[in-house]
């Protein structure tokens, strides 16, 4: 059995994506708070997701998928970073401490 | 109050059609979806106009992606290393794009920048989260700051860099440009 070139790099792509995911994960478990945490989530999946969509677009049969990959991409972006916005903020407000920070009182 | 545009309407539902593609039975949910979207979409004044120019948009792509990829290496590098280096901590901005559409973007944007996310913000003034404390945060905010200004065909208000702990000097700034 012999794989072709744009599956060899779906492959490759989507595998990386899968890494990413992994290494966010990995930083959910040992970042030391929860703001460090949601760099870990953000970026991390981000890029991951990034990837993995990439390597399927190459795979899509038509252009309407790959838009609607895209698309969807791009609004898990848009969530990641408005929730993350919106935990951090919750988070400062109920006084959830920071590591390396004083805990100051919020503007 | 306000009137629920038209556009908007159709631009939620050409995403939900995107999204659903042949499943047209798939339409109650959509319904519901593109409706509630675009009533929080007036709601919250998103009806401020918004102009992305192709040129705007050619500067600000790759830019984007090629600090989404730093942004994964970086908190991956870091998550994954036996000593786990991190320096956090939070550090005041001050804003000089315009109220409106730009801002929300930047806001935003800065959660996706490598070791920044966008913790609070209100009026011009955003507090941000650094994953390490270094000198560079500040001069990555800015350079996020003149990309969106680019990508959205607006004007800095504020010199660049201007923060909060300089607030004199920005309030003065602020008057001549206002």
């Amino acid at each position: 059995m012999t794989a072709s070139l744009p599956e060899l790099v779906t492959g490759a792509l989507v595998l990386a994506g899968a890494f990413f995911f992994l290494a966010g994960t990995a930083g959910l478990l040992r970042f030391p708070d929860v703001y460090c945490r949601l760099h870990a989530l953000t970026k991390a999946d981000n890029l991951g997701l990034g990837l993995i969509s990439l390597g399927l677009a190459l795979q899509a049969p038509n252009w309407t998928s790959r838009v609607q990959i895209l698309l969807i991409w791009l609004l898990a972006l848009a969530a990641a970073a408005t929730i993350c916005h919106l935990l951090a903020r919750s988070s400062l407000r109920e006084g959830v401490p920071a590591v390396g920070v004083d805990t100051e009182v919020n503007p | 109050m306000r009137r629920i545009s038209l556009v908007w309407l159709l631009v939620f539902a050409l995403v939900w059609i995107v999204l659903a593609a042949p499943r047209y039975d798939a339409w109650v949910a959509g319904g519901i979806a593109v409706l509630t979207g675009v009533i929080l979409h007036t709601g919250l004044g998103g009806r401020q106009g918004a102009r992305i120019t192709l040129r705007g948009l050619m500067g600000f792509v790759p830019f984007f992606l090629n600090q989404s990829v730093r942004g994964g290496l970086d908190v991956a590098f870091r998550a994954l290393h036996p000593t786990r280096p991190l320096d956090p901590t939070f550090t005041p901005y001050r804003t000089g794009l315009p109220e409106g559409p730009s801002r929300i973007f930047f806001v935003n944007c800065i959660s996706l920048l490598p070791g920044t996310f966008s913790a609070q913000f209100h009026d011009r003034d955003l507090r941000v989260h650094l994953l390490t404390d270094d000198a560079e945060g500040a001069r990555k905010l800015e350079t996020l700051e003149r990309k969106v200004a680019g990508l959205f065909g607006v004007r800095l208000e504020v010199p660049e860099g201007g923060t909060p702990a300089d607030s004199d000097s920005s309030a003065t700034r602020n008057e001549r440009h206002g």
